[in-house]
């Protein structure tokens, strides 16, 4: 069999031609690794086998290639020549691959003991280097620690040489009175002790008076009889200067607290000394202020003791201050009131209580040691310290008795003053009343009976009584007992209805700014009108040429207080009221108009009193005058109506009872009530009423009405006659009787018991009206 | 590099390098018995040389990337020169008629017997080597990256 040639030979092309491309990139891979890790023996050893194995295979391939193309070539003798080359090259390749497989063994092992030597003497050098480490680090820390307290030691030094230079004057003496050391202080005031390199004693240093005696603190230190002493040292500078020292010497031990001398400090006391000199003048020359002051001062500590009682004190309060002296305020200081003489409260208590000023009034009376009394005013206050505590409390007083006594007498000549203007006044007015009613009733007695000029004349009369009852309604709005009967209401309609009514047919016009919501008051409706037309019709008699008069109201919220008031003021552009006369224009009588009877502004002043409020008036002349009422707002919000007087057709007629002490009264009354039909008995005296009222009562025919008296002179009145007669018969109707129209019990009859009230003098339709009332 | 200077390995492989005959040949003929003998010889060492370093191998490091690649490499080479050998062998006791040439240039084999057969095959030992060669290129490849 014959097999041919041809595959082999391109298989021999073809496998040589890609086995000698694999060598060189084995080639390349090998060197890529060995240059990556050029640390591993056994990489070395790789590399090695794997480079004769490129070798032999670059032999072999260029060798297989070389050859056929030589044969191809037709040169087969040259291949001849160059084949036994080629065949070494590539046995020497495998005896050397030989070689190292043999060696890899020894190799590996030489490798596997450098390794392990390697590693055992990193381990050793790792140990080595960090047991060196350690020690560094130990002798580091040492050598920064010492650094440290070298530091330390260097800052405490420097910190003690601190101190002590900034230290009051200070020197350490040995037990030889050898001075160790001074600070800076001590060589400016000792400046002997400036240098220390010689000796230096302390006596030379600071002569005293103590030097060399058995008093020098060092020897009393030294023999151990005094752990300290205290004594004071002087120094006079070379400019002068006296200093003053404390000085305190103390042992100076060693650090064994073995004694090896005396630390002397000096603190300067010389301006505490001149303070305390200057204290001592300024106490001094309070004491003589406070002695030679004309009030009375005590002072306190803040438990109440006296400390401090001037002479002034001393009289009024009977005490001498030796004797007062950390006393309780209470013991020495009685104050009580003049009027009740009840113990006025503690003003020391009141003054620490409340820490401000408090100023007693002038109504309080002292009663001295011995039982004097005295009026006094007084005033105290806190003491404060610096920082504004109370550490005390003053009180100041003055005897006021000789002033009160002065103020009281100049009260009784006004009002004497007072009186006799409105006594004038009064018997002025009633004189020319009386005058008009004695001249046409004495006329009308001349005449004959059947005089036609009779009538006029009693009417004439008539019409001056009732100018003399106007009068006096006005006059007892002055008196204790004028109260005006209030009722919730708005006083709006009040003012614009009385002043339209005054300004009727008058050039005056009125303008109002009332607001719409203006607080309701508490108002006798009645007074109030009588206020606002006395106002307006005084505005009116200051523009006789007419003008304008301006009203307006508004509502007032006081910032520190809870009430609510309301303010009327009143304007007129007339003439104006001159300075001087503003003062006197509320009093009785005082007119400037010979229209006015001088009572309108008294009036207005008294009811505008009784209502809580005020009136105030501010004018200058040729400008104007302005009226300020302000009245204290009501707490309700609804207005009380008004009662409604009822008008009866059928009159009825019944037994009435009279009591009254004035027999023409008596007489009048009957007279009238009988007249009107009615039958009638009278008695002067309440008990009296009283008893005929029960007899009637229990005789089965009592009385239907009792007309009685409000006051019965040296006898029961009206207000305790109604009592018992309501007793027996609580549905009695009694209607009480006066000429005080505004006493409290005709204000609010009906809550006496009464059913009606008739003001005196009454007209027969009065009579009549009430009575008729009363009935029904 | 330091292999080199191995007190061994330097006297031996200058025996060999100088103790080069002059005509021995490959898996070509040699020129002559001692060139054939020499490279024979040289088979055999190389045999040995794989052997041994495979066996080391496989003892110490057989674990671990590229090691399987390194030793199918050394086994591929192994039976390379196995076949070579007896390709040597064969063709120095072959009847140089049984080579058919044309201008000197072989061109067909006469195959008598099997061993005639084998040696025919035995010359298609690249198929063997390639392999070798590809696996050491694996090995190395993943030797080359850093684990």
């Amino acid at each position: 069999m014959i097999l041919p040639w041809s595959p082999i030979v391109c298989l021999e092309i073809i496998g040589s031609t890609v086995t000698l491309w694999l060598a060189f990139f084995c080639a390349y891979l090998s060197w890529s690794w060995f240059k990556n890790q050029n640390e591993d023996l056994f990489r070395d050893y790789i590399l090695l086998f794997t480079s004769t194995l490129i070798v032999f295979a670059c032999s072999r391939s260029i060798g297989h290639l070389l050859k056929q193309i030589l044969f191809l070539l037709s040169m087969p003798e040259t291949w001849h020549k160059i084949a036994p080359y080629s065949g070494a090259l590539n046995s020497s390749i495998f005896i050397i691959i030989f070689t190292f497989c043999l060696y890899y063994n020894r190799i590996n092992r030489i490798l596997n003991k450098l390794v392990l030597y390697k590693d055992d003497l990193e381990n050793t050098v790792s140990l080595r280097t960090k047991e060196l480490e350690r020690t560094n680090s130990s002798l580091t820390r040492e050598v920064s620690d010492r650094k440290r307290v070298e530091e330390d030691l260097r800052q405490s030094k420097a910190t003690l040489e601190n101190i002590l230079n900034s230290a009051p004057p200070l020197c350490i003496t040995d037990l030889d009175f050898n001075i160790l050391k001074v600070n800076d202080s001590y060589r400016q005031v000792w400046p002997l002790a400036a240098d220390l390199s010689g000796e230096l004693k302390c006596f030379q240093s600071r002569p005293g008076d103590l030097c060399h005696t058995e008093k020098c603190p060092l020897i009393l230190i030294a023999r151990g009889k005094a752990e300290e002493i205290v004594c004071e040292a002087e120094k006079i500078k070379a400019n002068g200067r006296h200093l003053i020292f404390i000085q305190t010497t103390r042992p100076f031990y060693n650090a064994d607290r073995e004694l090896i001398g005396v630390v002397t400090s000096f603190q300067e006391i010389s301006e505490q000394k001149k303070a305390e000199r200057a204290l001592a003048a300024e106490r001094e020359n309070l004491a003589v202020t406070l002695r030679s002051i004309g009030d009375g001062v005590i002072t306190t500590d803040t438990e109440g003791r006296v400390m401090i009682l001037n002479r002034v004190a001393e009289k009024l309060c009977g005490w001498k201050q030796e004797d007062a002296l950390g006393r309780p305020f209470p013991e020495i200081f009685h104050l009580i009131e003049d009027t009740t003489g009840i113990l006025c409260p503690d003003p020391v208590k009141k003054i620490l209580a409340s820490g401000d000023i408090v100023t007693g009034g002038e109504n309080a009376i002292l009663v001295s040691r011995d039982g004097t009394r005295r009026a006094i005013a007084d005033s105290g206050a806190p003491i404060r310290n610096p920082e504004s505590k109370i550490i005390g409390v003053v009180l100041v007083i003055r005897d006021i008795t000789e002033r009160k006594r002065m103020e009281q007498e100049i009260l009784k000549v006004k009002k004497l003053e007072s009186v006799g203007i409105l006594a004038g006044g009064i018997a002025h007015d009633f004189n020319n009343i009386l005058t008009s009613i004695l001249g046409n009733i004495n006329l009308a007695r001349q005449l004959p009976k059947e005089s036609g000029e009779i009538p006029s004349l009693l009417q004439e009369a008539e019409k001056a009584s009732l100018r003399a009852k106007d009068l006096t309604q006005q006059l007892l709005t002055f008196s204790k007992g004028g109260a005006p009967i209030k009722k919730t209401a708005s006083i709006a309609g009040v003012i614009r209805d009385s002043a339209s009514f005054i300004l009727r047919g008058s050039n005056i016009n009125c303008n109002f700014n009332i607001p719409e919501d203006l607080w309701l008051v508490d108002i006798d409706r009645g007074q109030m009108s009588q206020v606002i037309q006395n106002i307006i019709l005084n505005a009116r008699q200051a523009m006789p040429g007419g003008g304008n008069i301006l009203i307006s109201c508004e509502n007032i919220t006081p910032r520190l207080s809870n009430t609510k008031f309301i303010k009327i003021i009143i304007t007129d552009y007339g003439h104006g009221i001159p300075a001087a006369l503003l003062d006197k224009i509320f009093d009785p009588y005082f007119t400037t108009s010979k229209e006015g009877s001088g009572l309108g502004l008294a009036i207005c002043h008294s009811i505008i009193t009784k209502h809580d409020g005020t009136l105030e008036v501010k004018s200058r002349l040729g400008t104007g005058t302005t009226f300020t009422i302000t009245l204290p707002a009501s707490t309700e919000t609804v207005s009380a109506n008004e009662p409604v007087e009822k008008e009866y057709l059928v009159e009825k007629h019944g037994k009435i009872l009279i009591m009254d002490d004035e027999k023409s009264v008596r007489d009048i009354a009957e007279q009238i009530l009988t007249h009107l039909g009615h039958a009638t008995t009278s008695v002067e005296e309440g008990k009296k009423a009283v008893e005929m009222y029960k007899r009637a009562y229990e005789s089965g025919e009592p009385f239907d009405l009792i007309i009685m008296d409000l006051t019965i002179p040296d006898g029961m009145g009206g207000k305790e006659a109604v009592k018992e007669v309501l007793a027996l018969n609580p549905k009695t109707k009694v209607i009480v009787a006066s000429g005080y129209s505004n006493d409290p019990v005709m204000a609010n009859h009906t809550k006496y018991g009464f059913s009606g009230c008739l003001n005196k003098p009454f007209q027969l339709q009065e009579m009549n009206k009430v009575v008729q009332m009363a009935l029904h | 590099m330091r292999i080199l200077y191995n007190k061994y390995l330097l006297p031996i492989s200058a025996f060999f390098l100088a103790g080069i005959p002059t005509s021995a040949f490959a898996f070509q003929q040699h020129g002559g018995t001692e060139g054939l003998v020499v490279h024979q010889i040289a088979h055999i060492l190389f045999f040995s040389g794989i052997i041994i370093f495979y066996n080391r191998i496989n003892r110490t490091k057989t674990s671990g990337e590229g090691w399987f690649e390194f030793n199918t490499s050394l086994l591929f080479f192994l039976i390379w020169n196995c076949l070579t050998f007896y390709g040597h062998w064969y063709q120095s006791l072959m009847e140089p008629e049984k080579f058919i040439s044309v201008d000197g240039t072989t061109v067909a084999l006469i195959v008598d017997s099997i061993w005639d057969i084998f040696f025919y095959i035995s010359k298609f030992d690249h198929l063997i080597l390639v392999p070798a060669f590809l696996y050491l290129s694996f090995a190395l490849f993943k030797w080359r990256v850093p684990a």
